[in-house]
């Protein structure tokens, strides 16, 4: 095996890291950020945060 | 570093992908996918995770029971079933096979149906499964408390209900390979590889404990190196891997990055598997066994420094720069914790099993402590952080109250890291008592009085963290979680109606 395809081989196996995500959940997009910050003294922040993503067929009306 | 500066996915997306008539297509069948794999193991773990929780409340006021018993040894002790001999072996298989077990099975439930991507075939044998599960525990619990307790530890269960567990595992492991072996071609994803790792070890410890300490019993010292093989390796081959590669999926996922490496990975999970299972017999040092049995269990401890090392090393690499999201995410600060909780456990372990330190810490609370360790603040809390993961996709609906989760998370943390904190430091003054050829026996159990007080404190903030979660998971089971089409607790008039 030489060099180059060893490397090619580590770097294949690198990707496997990658597969529990997808389009709908893809990398790079946090999830489950459902906490709200602090509000200390009743201040308001603008705290975007990603929905668990329930699927359609689940979601409750 | 804010939610704000972090590449989340947002509605807008959605709106980007429908232009692409390809890209909404594909999008739509991972989609029902998804929502067919989480439907198909909606109601098994459900079940799993229900009875789970109904265990950790009985198992809590056993323990809370067994806790108060150590410094008010006169409470209700005209009661035969109240007695500490009974309640606490009790307490600790309702942990071990009621909670730890079946929140442990229902998580791997979920995690190999959406690894393996394909919905459940035959649900009803898991239902079963767990149903017998929980016959075998009910009637364990039941033998141990009228008195029946084989005397081993966590294997106090009479033979009878044993049998019952063992039946309950063999439909539940029928279903794990069944699922495994219709996966979707792929890699096998580093959580697959410690979830049917632990799936093959469990039957492993468990049967082989069963043969050789009641059915072909061993003779001797060696029936408990037996059993202290068995419940150390129960901790680190059933539980440790569960946990392990539960947080190998949750920690990635929720933050949205691929594990730091994936041979580090590799490593972590085949020096984990080598070396872990020849430990327990360093419970036993300066006991009635050949020294080189001794020293092959701390020496095999030692080196599980190498896994603990680049399991820690993969998972800190992996939140580097996202640690700040603990704040917004329940399920990466459970997990978070349990991972950080793990390296203190292994490092902890290793030292109490030096011969110089095991000399004052054995025979004492510090042993106790360092089973809390692991079962509680390294497995229990990584259990919860999946829970609050998967527990919504489960029922559809989003956790109720923030500020519940957040009761939660810190009566558990500052109740465990008490609890730990008492049993290891008064686990070293009882030892160093105990080795004083000045202090008589009675004189050395009242220096770890104290410590034992503080435990008891430490079991009410659990206590609370327990019956708050249950209350919690309740509200979602019956349908009272949030249903909104916004962020969770991020409702904008809910926000308003609060600041205003």
């Amino acid at each position: 095996m030489t060099l180059s395809e060893l490397k090619e081989r580590m770097r294949h196996f690198q990707k496997s890291a990658e597969i529990i995500f997808d389009d709908e959940e893809p990398i790079g997009a946090a999830m489950d950020l459902v906490m709200p910050r602090k509000r200390w003294f009743r201040r308001q922040f603008n705290t975007p945060a990603k929905r668990t993503p329930v699927p359609q067929n689940q979601t409750q009306s | 570093m804010t939610p704000t500066e972090l590449p989340l996915s947002h509605p807008g997306r959605s709106a980007a992908l429908a232009q692409s008539s390809a890209e909404v297509t594909a999008g739509e069948v991972e989609n029902v996918e998804r929502a067919l794999i989480d439907a198909s193991t909606r109601v098994p773990v459900l079940m799993f995770y229900t009875s789970a929780i109904v265990w950790l409340l009985i198992g809590t006021l056993l323990g809370g029971f067994t806790s108060f018993r150590l410094h008010m040894p006169d409470m209700f002790s005209g009661i035969a079933f109240l007695t500490w001999g009974r309640i606490r072996p009790a307490h600790m298989n309702v942990m071990v096979f009621g909670w730890a077990s079946m929140v442990g099975i229902g998580t791997a439930i979920w995690l190999m149906a959406r690894l393996c991507r394909t919905t459940l075939r035959h649900p009803l044998l898991l239902v079963g499964g767990a149903a017998l599960w929980n016959l075998g525990v009910l009637l364990g619990v039941g033998g141990i408390l009228a008195g029946g307790s084989t005397g081993y530890q966590w294997l106090e269960f009479p033979r009878y209900a044993a049998v019952v567990l063992f039946v309950a595992y063999t439909l539940i492991i029928s279903w794990a390979f069944m699922m495994f072996r219709f996966r979707r071609a792929g890699p096998v994803y580093v959580t697959q590889w410690y979830l049917i790792a632990a799936f093959l070890w469990f039957p492993w410890l468990y049967g082989a404990a069963q043969v050789m300490l009641f059915f072909a019993p061993v003779q001797g010292v060696m029936q408990a190196a037996v059993n202290w093989w068995f419940a150390n390796n129960l901790m680190f081959l059933w539980f440790g891997s569960i946990a392990l590669g539960t947080a190998y999926y949750m920690i990635p996922k929720v933050i949205g990055r691929p594990v730091y490496s994936y041979h580090l990975a590799a490593i972590g999970f085949w020096t984990y598997a080598f070396f872990a299972s020849w430990t327990g017999m360093q419970r036993q040092v300066d006991g009635p066994f050949p020294a080189w049995m001794v020293t092959a269990s701390i020496a095999a401890l030692i080196f599980t420094i190498i896994p603990v090392a680049t399991v820690g090393l993969n998972h800190h690499m992996t939140m580097r720069g996202y640690f700040p999201l603990m704040r917004y995410s329940p399920t990466l600060r459970f997990t978070v914790f349990g991972a950080i909780a793990y390296t203190v456990f292994s490092a902890v372990g290793v030292l109490i099993s030096l011969r110089s330190l095991a000399r004052y810490t054995h025979f004492t609370q510090a042993s106790i402590g360092f089973s809390h360790l692991g079962l509680y603040a390294f497995y229990t809390m990584v259990m919860f952080g999946s829970m609050y993961y998967i527990v919504p996709r489960l029922v559809g609906r989003e956790w109720r109250y923030a500020s519940l989760i957040k009761l939660h998370f810190w009566a558990s943390t500052y109740g465990v890291s008490l609890m730990i904190l008492m049993l290891l430091v008064g686990g070293l003054v009882q030892g160093i008592s105990m080795d004083n050829p000045a202090l008589s026996f009675s004189e050395s159990t009242q220096s770890v009085l104290p410590y034992l007080r503080g435990r008891s404190v430490s079991g009410i903030l659990l206590t609370v963290a327990h019956f708050v979660f249950a209350f919690h998971f309740g509200l979602m089971l019956f349908g009272l979680g949030r249903t909104d089409r916004v962020p969770t607790f991020l409702n904008p008039q809910q926000e308003a109606q609060n600041t205003h």
